[in-house]
Parts: C-alpha cells; sequence; structure tokens
C-alpha cells in the first residue's frame, strides 16, 4: 500500500511537472523579418476579417516561398493562419498572429 | 500491569509529499484569482486618475478656450534649438499645464511656462513624481526618469543631467505622427485617405498643425470646436506603461531620446516629443506588405515607444474627449481605432 502511495504521488509530481513545462513553451521560435512582415499583415487581415486580401497575402506568401525568404516551419505556421482565416476562424488567426509578434518581443528580452 | 504499546501518530513522508502537493495546488488555483482581484482594484485607481487628468483638460479648456499644448516649443532664440526636431525650449508638457487644474497649484506656482524645464533651480521641481500621473498597475520602478540621448548616456543641459517625474498617462497625436526629422521637415508624407491608402505630400516647414489629426502635438491651440468627429469619438488621452518607455508629465527635452525596455524586430528609439505623446496610426507612408496601412492600438505587438501600452491583461484604458473613460481591448478593429484616434476625419464609427 505504501508502495503505491509513493507511486502515486511521484506520477503526481511529474504530471505538475509535465503541465508546467508544456505551459512555459512557446508556440512559436524566432521567426525571420519576412515572417514578421507576414504575421503583422495577416493580424490586420484576421482583425478586419478582410477575405478579399486573404488571395493577395497568400499569392506574396507563395513568391517568398520560392524565393527561400521563409524556412519551412515559418511557412507552416503562417499557412495555417491562412487556413484558419479561410475557414472564418477569424479570433484563432488573430490570436495566432499576435502570439507569433508577442513572442518575438519575449524572445529578444531573455 | 503491562504498560499500553505506544502508538505511532506520525505522518509518513509520502503523506506530507501528498499534503504538501494539495496545498500546492490549491495555491496555484487561488493565485490568479486573488491576482485579477488585487488587479481589478489596482485598473479602478487607474481609470481613476486618467478620469481626473481628462477632466483637467476640460477644465483648462473652460478657463484659456483651448487644450493644453501638446508641448511648448516657443523660444524666439536658436540656442536651445535641436537640429533634427526643431524642438526648442521650454519644453513644458500638457501635463505641466494641467497642474493648476489638478489640485498641482503648489507645484505649479514653482515655475513659469516660460522657463526652460532644465533650469538649474527647477531640478527639484521636475524630478517630482505626481501620484495622479502614475497608473498603480504599472509594475516597473518609479524612480524618476533619466532624460538620455541617442547612446542611452544621460543627456546633458547646461552640464547637468535631467531626471524627470515619470507618467503612465500620454496625450494623443492623432492617427498621423509628426516627431523627429519630420518636425524640421520642409514636407511631409501624409494619408489622403487611410481606407484607400492613399497618402499625399504637403508642405508642413515645421508646423505641425499642418500633419496632426489628433488634439495634442507641439505648440498645438486645439479647441474644442476643432473636435468635428465629435468629443466622445475622439481619444485625447491614454495609457503608456514605463514596462515599454519612459514618459513624463513635464516635457518633451529638446535632443532627448526614447528608447525602448522591449525590444521588437520593428521598434526602436524616437525623439523627445514621445515623452509625453503618442499616435495610433497610421502614419503617412506606414504600409504593410499588403498595402494596407499599419494602426497599432492599446497593446499592438509591434511595440513603438510612440503607441499606447497598457500593463492590464487585454488591453488598456482610454480618456475621450468628454472625458470619459472606457477600457479597450487589445484586438479593437483596427479601423475604429483609426476613427477615434483622428479628431476631424468623420469617420463613422461601429460599437466598440
Amino acid at each position: 500500500m505504501e508502495a503505491l502511495q509513493s507511486k502515486t504521488s511521484w506520477n503526481l509530481c511529474c504530471l505538475v511537472l509535465l503541465v508546467s513545462m508544456i505551459g512555459c513553451q512557446q508556440r512559436y521560435g524566432e521567426v525571420s523579418p519576412t515572417a514578421y512582415e507576414y504575421a503583422k499583415a495577416l493580424y490586420s487581415i484576421a482583425n478586419r476579417r478582410d477575405a478579399g486580401r486573404l488571395d493577395l497575402v497568400e499569392s506574396q506568401l507563395a513568391v517568398s516561398i520560392r524565393e527561400n525568404l521563409l524556412s519551412a516551419q515559418e511557412q507552416a505556421w503562417l499557412q495555417q493562419i491562412v487556413s484558419a482565416s479561410r475557414q472564418g476562424n477569424w479570433t484563432a488567426a488573430t490570436r495566432d498572429c499576435r502570439t507569433m509578434m508577442e513572442e518575438q518581443a519575449i524572445l529578444r528580452r531573455k | 500491569m503491562a504498560r499500553p504499546r505506544r502508538q505511532d501518530h506520525g505522518f509518513t513522508l509520502v503523506e506530507l509529499l501528498v499534503v504538501i502537493a494539495v496545498i500546492g495546488v490549491l495555491v496555484a488555483l487561488l493565485l490568479p484569482a486573488v491576482q485579477a482581484a488585487r488587479e481589478a482594484a489596482r485598473r479602478v485607481s487607474c481609470v481613476s486618475n486618467l478620469k481626473q487628468i481628462s477632466l483637467s483638460v476640460l477644465n483648462f479648456e473652460a478657463a484659456h478656450a483651448i487644450l493644453p499644448a501638446g508641448y511648448l516649443s516657443n523660444s524666439q532664440s536658436n540656442e536651445s534649438v535641436d537640429p533634427t526636431t526643431w524642438d526648442r525650449d521650454p519644453g513644458w508638457g500638457w501635463g505641466a499645464q494641467l497642474l493648476p487644474y489638478l489640485e498641482e497649484v503648489a507645484l505649479s506656482q514653482q515655475f513659469d511656462l516660460n522657463e526652460p524645464i532644465w533650469s538649474a533651480r527647477l531640478a527639484a521641481v521636475i524630478r517630482t513624481n505626481l501620484p495622479t500621473f502614475l497608473c498603480p498597475s504599472v509594475s516597473s520602478d518609479l524612480v524618476p526618469l533619466v532624460v538620455v540621448d541617442a547612446q542611452r548616456q544621460p543627456l546633458l543641459k547646461e552640464g547637468r543631467a535631467l531626471e524627470l517625474g515619470r507618467a503612465h498617462y500620454v496625450a494623443s497625436h492623432g492617427q498621423e505622427s509628426c516627431w523627429g526629422p519630420c518636425g524640421a521637415r520642409a514636407t511631409a508624407l501624409i494619408f489622403e485617405d487611410i481606407y484607400t491608402s492613399k497618402t499625399k505630400t504637403i508642405a508642413v516647414g515645421g508646423d505641425i498643425s499642418k500633419i496632426a489629426d489628433g488634439p495634442f502635438y507641439r505648440n498645438s491651440k486645439t479647441r474644442l470646436r476643432d473636435v468635428t468627429d465629435g468629443t466622445s469619438k475622439t481619444i485625447f488621452l491614454g495609457e503608456h506603461s514605463s514596462t515599454l518607455s519612459d514618459k513624463t508629465w513635464v516635457g518633451a527635452v529638446p535632443g532627448a531620446i526614447v528608447h525602448p525596455q522591449i525590444d521588437t524586430p520593428e521598434n526602436g528609439a524616437e525623439d523627445a516629443a514621445t515623452l509625453v505623446l503618442v499616435h495610433g496610426g497610421p502614419a503617412g507612408g506606414e504600409l504593410d506588405i499588403t498595402g494596407f496601412p499599419i494602426i497599432h492600438p492599446v497593446n499592438f505587438p509591434t511595440l513603438h515607444v510612440g503607441q499606447m501600452f497598457a500593463d492590464h491583461p487585454g488591453g488598456g484604458n482610454i480618456a475621450l474627449g468628454d472625458a470619459s473613460v472606457r477600457f479597450v481591448t487589445e484586438d479593437i478593429d483596427l479601423m475604429v481605432w483609426a476613427a477615434l484616434s483622428s479628431m476631424n476625419e468623420a469617420e463613422p464609427i461601429e460599437a466598440y
């Protein structure tokens, strides 16, 4: 019984530690100036629910990808935001753009 | 007779650890609620200060028929002129002009608005921190700020470094901004129509009234009748926490530079006017990669020293021209923010 209690407390401690580590983790890493510019533009598109400007930003994104101005990870993040906007998840897209921009400030502060 | 066996009433180590863990979890659950309650109280106090200041703006207007100038720069002498910005003495800002209307008569009587703020005899006056200008939600330190130059070294005026009392409130220059080199340029690019991103170049020659579309700027003399969008639809004042950059109630010192405390890929140091003023954007020529004007509401993550920034979670307080104070979410519709920032562009404003 005592062994079981001890095991349970260890599991509990590990769980608490894991949850706090996940909570503290950043969603985005450091991004390039180009990706930052896209995050800023996508923020205003999502904020304004401006579906018309999504086409424009997507075509610009394709050019930046061709010119290797964005890493694969940045492409994935930005395209995820574009997809969320396309599906009408404007609030989620706004939040993601803000998070990406805010995390650049946090990274520079460290 | 056998002695009764001593019973062991102590806790095992595991039991103790579990109790500690349970207490820890409970504290972790309660702490955010306690902190939220404390922040709510601080925010009420912060709103109250902003309300007092915005009422004093209207009292000033009642007495002078104009709003206080963003900051005063009216010397005929060329000795103190900053060649980059054309800012001159005396430099007193809107906050200093409001002191008699904020029950700070004694302090206001210690200086003359024609005297440069860096006069040696005023050193103690200008370093005074006034509680009305301080928002309790701001956690950064409250020691008077040291005026610095581009290299973050103390800016010397008449051989002395200057310390200024802090403020966590700023006045609105409008959508457009004109400080730094703009203040000394012959021409400037401004938005003719932000809805079509159309810009035009106009002659300025140091007269910022030709650019500013908000109530407060260098030597502004705004009358309430100039606020044609309506006082209840125009931002006069707002918050700017010293977590992002130094602000003061005293004024703008020619040659001073305001540095951000938090770096982002796009912010940087700005000129002396941002010690007392901010703008809401867009300023002429500020377009994003899709050609859309860049508008920066409170807490916009670009974190310019010339924008509003509050330490409250989710947004910040603004004071409108009718002295009403509202909490505005940081994700406010950008066009609504732009419309609230200008005072005379006749934009319709949706609910916000």
